[in-house]
């Protein structure tokens, strides 16, 4: 049941973060024309996407820690065995490999706040939101994995 | 006597220079060789940016490569 609610933690985050790759490219369609003389784009809020998305995706961390600690408890070691080693490294390897995106999504919530140019936050945000289907898609595969292996 | 002229119309650009020009010509015209990402729909006053990010995309395709492989390759040990 845990790891069910962290996969639809991070399928809600590969949604979050492709709304904030589509909000920042038509920020950056957009921003040449600020430049016209007489037109004005407003004072347009713009959602936290991307910070939603860090959020996300510390919290599936954080599930994915709960769901160590509790199969630890349950007598699932690390070392009881080639199938739960196995079990541990492939998710231990998927959440590393979070981990790097989370830190690329803090890298371009940085680059919003310090107001670098916007094709430079875009080309992050779209290569980052890339990287992060890719994430999910793994993590969907290793779910299904380890269901047929269960059976 | 003045004239209000409407957004739209100057939009055009029809009436005088409410419009910089533009660089990199248009849809036909000024190639210069450098390709462009249709999908991106960016004016040409961002030259670099269509083949930056080109290249970015093709940069996580390289690197993603092996670590799919690695992910798909220990299917072989269920």
């Amino acid at each position: 049941m845990l790891l069910f609610a962290n996969t639809a933690v991070l399928i809600v985050s590969s949604i979050t973060i492709d709304l904030a790759r589509r909000e920042i490219t038509r920020e950056a369609a957009l921003a040449p024309l600020q430049s016209i003389p007489g037109v004005s784009l407003g004072d347009e809020r713009h959602f936290p996407w991307l910070a939603v998305t860090t959020v996300l995706g510390l919290l599936f961390l954080a599930g994915q820690l709960f769901v160590w600690s509790r199969l630890s408890s349950g007598g699932f070691h690390l070392t009881g065995g080639t199938s739960s080693s196995f079990i541990y490294i492939l998710t231990a390897m998927h959440g590393l490999h979070l981990a790097a995106g989370i830190l690329a999504l803090m890298s371009a919530n940085v680059a919003a706040v310090l107001h670098r140019p916007v094709e430079t936050r875009r080309i992050v945000v779209d290569i980052t939101s890339w990287y992060w289907h890719c994430m999910t898609g793994l993590w969907i595969y290793i779910l299904l994995l380890f269901s047929f292996a269960a059976q | 006597m003045s004239r209000v002229t409407p957004i739209s119309t100057r939009a055009s650009g029809h009436h005088g220079a409410s419009l910089p020009p533009r660089t990199g010509g248009g849809s036909g015209g000024g190639d210069d060789g450098r390709g462009r990402d249709r999908g991106d729909s960016l004016p040409d006053s961002l030259p670099n940016y269509g083949e930056r990010l080109r290249r970015a995309r093709m940069g996580l395709a390289v690197a993603m490569t092996p670590i799919l492989m690695l992910f798909i390759s220990s299917l072989r040990f269920t």
